[in-house]
Order: C-alpha cells, then structure tokens, then sequence
C-alpha cells in the first residue's frame, strides 16, 4: 500500500519553468506513476523569485525516497532547486499555501498553440464594385437552388455567413458574393438588415407575372424563402409549371407555375400557409415607392462629424470613375478608405452638403442619386410590342426600383451592348416608376 | 388538481425551457422542482399540495389495480412533440433522488422509494407490472427525443444489477444536504446579491475546500458524465442562490413555503459598425430557464421593449448600454402573462465575449458562454485589473495579440481581443481578482470545436456533404476521437489524432452524430445533427428587415400595409 507525501524545494527563478523542467525530468525517467503530482508556493510576482515547491511522492512510508527519484533530485540540484530532505509533509499541510495539486502525468504535457483571431477582411456589401457581363453559357442552378435552400432554413445572419456559404457551395468562377446577394435581392429572396451588416431571407410567395399575353390563365412565380417541399407542393396545384433560365446564370432557377385562372390559384393555395399570394408584385411596389427625392430623404444618414476626415482617404465620383481629391464637404458620391487599414471596410457614402450628413444605401442607388445631382439625362427605352424595357447599365436604378422590374418577371435582366433589358414590363408600370425617377421615356419599336 | 397530461407538459417545458442548444439536459426532478412546477399549475399556500398532487397525477395514468402500466407511454412514432412518458420517467427520478442522501444506492431500497411514489403497497422489489428493463425504452426514447432537439442526453444506464436503476440515478444532481451545504457557503461567506451564473461559477469553484465531498467529486470529474454534469450542476447551484436571495438566513427551510423569487440575468452583446472605431455594448437578456415567460415586457426611460427570443436561452438585445448601467449594473422590472421578474444586469469587473456558438466565422461576440478550450475570445475589464492579466500573461498561461484599447464611452474600462487561455498550470498563481481567476482558469482539459461547412442557425445542424472540420483542443499531444451515428450504432470513426489539427469527416449521410473525444481520463463529446437537402425547414422570418416606406410594408416580393403599430 503506498501513501502519498510531499518533498519539499526551494529556489528561485521563473516558476513556470521549474514545472515545465520537473514534468519532463519525470516523463524522461517514466516516474509518473512514482511522482504524479507537485505543487507550487502561491505568489504574486513571476520573475526572479525564491519560492518552495514540492514533489508529490508515492512510495511505502512517508518521507521514504522510492528508487528512481533520487534521479530527479540529482538533476534539480544541479538546476540549483534543492530538497529540503528531512521535511516530508502531507498535502493537507500545504494547501493553504499552494493553489492546490498540478497533475503532472496528464496535466501540462504540453500547452496549446496561441492562434491569434484571424479577422477576416471586412467587406461592406452597399459598397462600390464593378460588373462584368458575359455571354450566357450553360451553368447549372443547381448551387444557386441550393444556397437559397439554405438562406430558407437559416432565416438570417451575419454578412459573414452569407460570404462563407457561397464559398462553400458555388462554382470558384461564379459572382463575388455581393453581386449575388444584389441578385438575390432582385429577385425579392432576401433583403439586407443593419445596413449590410446582416442578411435576411424573405417571406415565401407567389408573385404574379405582370404583362402576361391576353389569356384567362394566370401565371406565376415563387419568390423568397423556397425549399424543395414547397417547390413540390405547389407544383401538384398548377396546372403547368417551367424551369425558366436567367440570362446571368447568378441565382436561382426561376419556378413559374400556371393556374387556370387568378381565382383559382388563389383557391388552389389557400391551404398552403407557409406561402402567401404576393399578386402583381411589381407594380405594388412601383405604386407604393417614393419619388427619388423622398427616396433620398429615407437613407440613413451619418452625421460629418462621425466619420472624421482624419482618418480616410477619399476618391470623388466623376465621369464614371472614382477620382483620389480631398474632401472639401461637396455634395457628390465618394468612396473612403481608412488610412488604418485594418481598421475597418471601405465605403461608398453619398455626402449632401444641405443636411452636412453621409448618405448610405446601396451602390447604383448612390451613383444615380449623384448623376441626378449633375443633371445626367437618364433615357431609357420601351418596346411596347416586347414588353420590354432597356436601361443603360451606366446609370442603373436604386436596387429597390430595379427589383420593381425585375418582379414584373421573375427573371434577371438581360444584358446586350451595354443594355439591361427588363421583361414582362407593362407600360403602366414603366410610366410609374420613370415618374418616381425623373427619367425619361423613349418608346421604341423593335 | 391537475392531469397527468399537464404535468407532462410542464415537466418537459421545466426540463428543456431556456436551455441553450448543445447543451446536456438532465431530468433533474426533485421536490423543489416539483413545487416550482406545481405552482405553475396550481395555486396552493401548502407546497406539499403540490408534491401529493403529482404522485396522484402519475398514479392515475401510470397505476391500474396494484400494478403499475406503462405500455401506453411508449410513444408510437419516433418524432412527437411531447414525450408522454415524463412524468413518469420523474417520478423515478424522484425516487432516486429521494435515496442520494445517502452515499450508496441500493437496488432495494430505491424500488422501496419508487414503490412508495406510485402508492404500490410493496416492499423492496420492483413495482409489479414493471417488468425488468420495460423502462429502458422509455429512457432511450428520450434520448432519441433530445438528440433530434439539439441536446445532448444524459441518462445512461449501469451494468449488472444496476443497469436500469442507473438511468434515473443518473439524473440526479445536487442532494438535500448538497443544497443545505450550499446555503451555508451563501450565507457564512456573505456571498453578494445579483451574481449572475458566471460569477457563481468561479465562485464556486474558488470555495471548493468549503464543499462537501460530494459536491467536490462532482465538480472535478473528468470523465465525460461528470464534464456534461458540470453544467447542469451550476446552474442547478445557481438555483439555489437565487433560492437563498429570495428567503435569506444561514440554514436552508427544507419545508418551502413560497416559490423563489427567479430573475432574468443579462449579459453583453458586443457589436461593431463597418465605419465605427470602437464597438458598441448592448445589454443581452438571457432566458431564465424554468420561467415561462411569455409576451415579456419591460419599460425603460419611458420606452418600452418586448422580450423576443434571439436563439434557444437568448432574447434579442435591448440597447446600448451607457457607462452608469456597466459599471453599476441594473434592475428593471419585467412582465410577462401571469409572470412578473426582474432583468438584472450585475456590475462586474469585467467581461468575456465569445463568438457566436451557432456561427463562430460571424465575427458577432457577447457573453454566450465560458471560451472553449482552443477558443480565443474578447475581454472587457476595469483597467486595475491589467496588472493580473500581465501576471498571468507573464506565467505563460493566457496570451493576446494587440495592445489593450480604451473605449471613450467608458472610460476607465479596457478592451483585450484575441485573448485565448494556453496553458493548464494554474496552481499557485495568485492574483488580486479571484473572481477574473476562476473565470479564464480553464475547467476542462479537453474540448472540441466545429468550424466551417454549411451550418444552419439555432439547431446546431449542417448539410449532408458539407459538415464541419473537427479539432480538438487539449493540453495532451494525442487525443482519440470516436464518432458514432444514431443512438448505440456502430462507430463509424475512432482514431488517435493530434490535437490542435482539424480533422475532415466526411458527413455523407443524414443523421445524429456523436462525437467523444478523450484524452488520458479527460473525455468530452459533442452533438452534430447532419440533414438531407430535402429535410430542410423553413426558418422563422427576421421581421425587422422589411424597409417601410410611409404605411407601406415591403419585404422581398411582398407589399403591404405596415400595422407594426397595432
């Protein structure tokens, strides 16, 4: 039967490194089972200090040195920490005076690497980027079906995940993440929360198709949150339903269902309480926006003082690109980098010089809201045999009017020669929302 | 009097209410639980009205005759909504726990308890008509039930003899001489009012000399029963603290007369703005578990917030808080239908933030939880406690990366980022805040973090295919690993790894997995729920994120009238 006793030390130096000497010493020799434990004198200060520290020891009697560990004593003399041998004393005597008992055969064998937290780069996502068009090739939605399932499921969250998440289940050739969301956006799946700050998915719906050829039937599309027992279950209703293509294969494939009538579609889905009729959706939303002025009315606004000019680099927006220049509390659009680069994203702000506040909305919406500041003419053309309505992608609308259009369809623009061409555009809504904008209407045949 | 249906009811809410997600749920039931429960059902100034009112609730359904019936608690399916056999199951729970004062359980005398419950006139052996194991089902059962809810269960069986009555001794956790030794730490060391669970946490384990034996083994354990007790056991200690507050006196009232008084703790919730130097602190409810708490409310400077959960155990942050509320604390009334508590924000010293458990690469941080092992996180603190975090820096055993930085808001108070804890030689350190001690002194050994893949919020589940890297994280060079789908199934991976390294698993099917991890005679695990594309629910909508544009309501597709006032 063995007891339990402790061998008093003293020395001095960095206590720290007497356990980290001790523990090997005692793994070096295989004496764990003979000396498990040790304890070390509470105190204060870490360097250069004398303190007593003592060896836990199993052996037969008290006090009685077990072979083996005379070996661990040799090499702590010669460290300079030396045993006051005739002092054997219990743990009961000690603990008053120690933190308590350091388990050496399993405790401290090794430390944990430090990994410093790795901030990622913080993207804002209202901020300025640019665009390329392509010719559509053949992609598969599949991903983008897929990552709308999983916005449907998690319901909302930091800008982060949305970023992580299209890594992870995207092609590496598909849109950086904030031009997919603004796609998303478009297609009334998501909305953005505190400023960009975070994302939400948006409510399940059927949304009309506006402008549809004169026909009693009814068609049209889910829009917002979707997984695949809601594309089921709404497929068994309809009396027809088409997987349609985006010319820009960025987001979800587009589910249009035809009813036999609006009547009918509204009686068909009455039991489907997860989805909501959302009607004609596009002009609900043209009828219900403000005009571009009381659109700028409603940004957020940051006060001058809150950014300190200090602390950025500024660029102006002129002639279609971003020019370094100090700032001078001019009304335009700028773009702002910290000068501290780490600390924080960079930022695309419309400064109105009336109100001496910072203007933030989205990046097309920003850019439009300096155009009309410097008088450019916004044409855009409709060819009502079409339905369709092309805007010049150097002078995009505000997200939200775009989304407007965008509804009307279900579908992303098409994009030619520096066109966007928007479908299933009916002239009453093209009248209400070039109204709201102070843009102009040319009338085009095909 | 109250069915036996209610009691289920409000058994499961008591048990599962509040808890946060990952978590290990014991079924804790005793006679101070059954009072609180009883309370909410009925109305009584004689709390054994209620403890009679429950063994009356279980005798009518689970008693026919003299032989206890349980067949029809067996559910029929695997997925319902309220297990049927709670009730039942507590009641053999109470019988053990009737039996844990003293130090060993014997088979006899706990059916002895059990028998006496159920109103079963025999002495030792098992009630008739409860045949060996019938219960076992019912036991498994709930496991199954918690896994699928994103806990972790508790209840194992024993071997031999004990293998069945272990499931119910399994649950228990503090005795009755546990609590009275408790309320006598409380009183004779003059704890303060208001703690909040983290401070009670270090606080007890700073007294662990003044502990009984029992307690003390409990809390040390480190084998994975006792690290998924450790938990559970704070909180169940926090409850009798609260208990103390409410009724005050150094000796414990074994005969309780009136419900305590519980509150709604808060802690921080640390946010950033894109263009903000410093960040923002905002004041972060936590769910009392145990209140059911409905439609709570609170009116603030004239404002009135309501209560809406954040996540499993949070509610949403309220505001920003000023520098008289962190360095002072607050109360403020709260409430709720048929409910009425308080929301306490205790006056620290200091602070941990960690990252979001159900999203670590959000970059969100607050007062979750302790960090995990391997974990860095984010320290707010008053600036004298710089000297004790340089000692413990200088001593190797926690490490950060920038210089401290001072908040204008708050002056006086430093932020620390990248604070993580490297080393487990903790003994004979000594520092002026014993509390901020206790606090970061890690209490395991062992720990395992999920990162990456496709995770879903609030359920602890990822996507079949893109499930997360596993690392475990442990003061041991080589760790072993073992994960197993399902309950009881075949393992489907058991290696030795090194620990530190992320470990790739492929998560090519749907199910509940397990993951134990150990190390020497530390040992931990971890729930991770995998689900199929086609099993993907539809999350609850974030209504704050429509934009309104005057009465008009607009989110995604959808237009409408805005009645956010109504």
């Amino acid at each position: 039967m063995s007891e339990r006793w402790y061998l008093p030390f003293y020395g001095r130096g960095r206590p720290i490194e007497v356990i980290q000497r001790v523990t090997k010493l005692v793994h070096d020799y295989d004496l764990a089972d003979t000396v498990p434990r040790m304890c070390v004198e509470r105190r204060r200060q870490t360097r250069n200090v004398e303190f007593y520290f003592f060896l836990g020891i199993n052996s037969e009697a008290i006090g009685k040195v077990p072979p083996g560990v005379e070996l661990i004593l040799d090499d702590l003399a010669r460290l300079g920490y030396h045993s006051l041998a005739n002092k054997a004393v219990t743990f009961d005597q000690i603990k008053k005076m120690t933190g308590g008992e350091l388990d050496i055969t399993t405790e401290f064998t090794s430390r944990i690497a430090y990994r410093p937290s790795l901030t990622k780069p913080v993207e804002d996502p209202l901020s300025y980027f640019t665009e390329q068009y392509r010719e559509p090739t053949a992609s598969s939605f599949a991903p983008f079906n897929h990552l709308l399932y999983w916005l449907t499921a998690t319901g909302h969250g930091p800008w982060g995940t949305f970023v992580d998440a299209c890594e992870r289940l995207l092609p590496d050739e598909s849109r950086p993440p904030r031009q997919l969301f603004r796609r998303f956006r478009m297609l009334g799946h998501v909305e953005y929360v505190q400023q960009g700050e975070k994302w939400a998915v948006a409510p399940s719906c059927l949304v009309q198709v506006d402008n549809v050829p004169s026909s009693s039937e009814a068609e049209y599309y889910l829009a917002g949150q979707r997984n695949i027992e809601i594309e089921q279950l709404v497929n068994e209703r309809a009396k027809q339903s088409m997987h349609l293509s985006h010319s820009d294969p960025s987001a979800p494939v587009c589910l249009r269902f035809t009813f036999p009538s609006q009547e009918r579609a509204v009686e068909i889905l009455r039991d489907l309480k997860a989805l909501t009729m959302a009607g004609n959706a596009s002009v609900r939303l043209a009828e219900a926006l403000p005009s571009i002025t009381n659109w700028k009315h409603s940004l957020r606004s940051i006060k001058k003082t809150a950014l300190p000019t200090g602390l950025y680099y500024f660029e102006k927006w002129e002639n279609d690109s971003f020019v370094e220049q100090s700032f001078v509390s001019e009304t335009g659009l700028y773009h702002l980098k910290r000068r501290d680069v780490s600390s924080g994203p960079e930022l695309t702000l419309f400064y109105d010089e009336e109100t001496s506040c910072w203007l933030r909305a989205d990046w097309y919406g920003l850019r439009y809201l300096a155009q009309k500041y410097e008088e450019q003419d916004h044409t855009v053309y409709y060819y009502p045999t079409a339905s369709m309505l092309a805007i010049p992608m150097l002078s995009r609308w505000p997200d939200i009017y775009e989304r407007s259009l965008t509804l009307a369809s279900g579908l992303l623009p098409s994009y030619k020669e520096g066109w966007l061409y928007f479908s299933n555009v009916s002239e009453r809504l093209c009248d209400l929302l070039a109204s709201k904008l102070s843009a102009i209407i040319a009338n085009q045949e095909e | 009097m109250a069915s036996y249906e209610e009691w289920n009811r409000q058994i499961l809410a008591y048990t599962i209410g509040g808890v946060p997600l990952g978590s290990s749920v014991y079924l804790a039931i005793d006679d101070d639980a059954l009072i609180d429960i009883g309370s909410s059902i009925l109305s009584s100034a004689d709390p054994l009205v209620y403890l009679n009112d429950f063994r009356t609730a279980v005798r009518s359904r689970c008693v026919k005759g003299d032989k206890v019936r349980i067949e029809s608690l067996v559910p029929r399916q695997e997925n319902v909504t309220i297990p049927p056999y709670m009730a039942f199951l507590a009641a053999t729970v109470l019988a053990a726990q009737h039996m844990s004062d003293e130090e060993e359980i014997s088979q006899a005398d706990y059916f002895t308890r059990l028998n006496e419950i159920l109103g079963l006139s025999v002495s030792g052996g098992r009630p008739p008509g409860l045949s060996t194991g019938s219960e076992e089902e019912l036991w498994k059962h709930w496991n199954s039930y918690l896994r699928r809810k994103g806990f972790l269960p508790s209840a194992r069986h024993g071997v031999g003899p004990r293998r069945y009555i272990q499931y119910p001794i399994s649950q228990t956790l503090l005795r009755e001489a546990d609590k009275d030794n408790l309320w006598r730490l409380f009183a004779t060391h003059n704890w303060p009012n208001h703690l909040d669970e983290e401070m009670i946490a270090a606080r007890i384990r700073r007294s662990a000399t003044h502990l009984n034996k029992h307690l003390q083994r409990q809390l040390e354990g480190t084998d994975v029963d006792s690290q998924s007790r450790y938990q559970a056991l704070l909180y169940e200690i926090y409850d009798v603290y609260e208990d103390w507050q409410s009724h005050g006196g150094e000796y414990r009232n074994r005969e309780r007369v009136s419900s305590r008084l519980r509150s709604l703790s808060a802690g921080l919730y640390r946010a950033q703005e894109p263009f903000s130097t410093f960040p923002s602190y905002y004041l972060f409810p936590r769910q009392a578990r145990r209140i059911q708490l409905q439609n709570g409310q609170l009116t603030y400077k004239d404002q009135v917030y309501t209560l809406q959960e954040e996540r499993p155990g949070w509610y949403s942050p309220l505001w920003e808080i000023t520098y008289d509320e962190i360095s002072g604390g607050l109360q403020i009334e709260v409430e709720g239908d048929e409910v009425k508590t308080r929301l306490v924000l205790p006056s620290r010293q200091f602070w941990i933030f960690v990252s979001d458990p159900d999203f670590p690469e959000s970059g969100s941080h607050a007062t979750w939880a302790r960090p995990s092992l391997g974990e860095s996180f984010v320290l707010l603190y008053l600036e004298h406690l710089q000297k004790d975090l340089d000692l413990l820096r200088d001593e190797g055993l926690i490490q950060w990366q920038d210089e401290p930085m001072s908040h204008p808001s708050y002056p006086g108070w430093l932020e620390l980022s990248g604070v993580m804890v490297v080393s487990n030689a903790w003994s004979g350190i000594h520092i002026e805040n014993t509390d901020l001690y206790e606090s970061l002194r890690p209490t395991l050994s062992i720990s395992i973090s999920l990162t990456g893949g496709l995770r879903l919020r609030d359920s602890r589940q990822w996507i079949v295919g893109n499930g997360p890297s596993v690392t475990v994280y442990s003061f041991h060079r080589h760790v072993h690993i073992s994960i197993r789908r399902g309950d009881d199934a075949d393992v489907e991976e058991s290696r030795d790894v090194l620990s530190g390294k992320a470990i790739d698993f492929a998560w090519s099917t749907p199910g509940d997995y397990q993951i134990e991890v150990s190390s020497g005679d530390a040992v931990t695990e971890k729930l991770v729920k995998i689900a199929d594309w086609t099993e993907l629910p539809i999350a609850p909508i974030m209504l704050e994120a429509a934009t309104v544009f005057d009465s008009v309501r607009v989110f995604g597709a959808l237009v409408s009238q805005d009645d956010s006032d109504s």
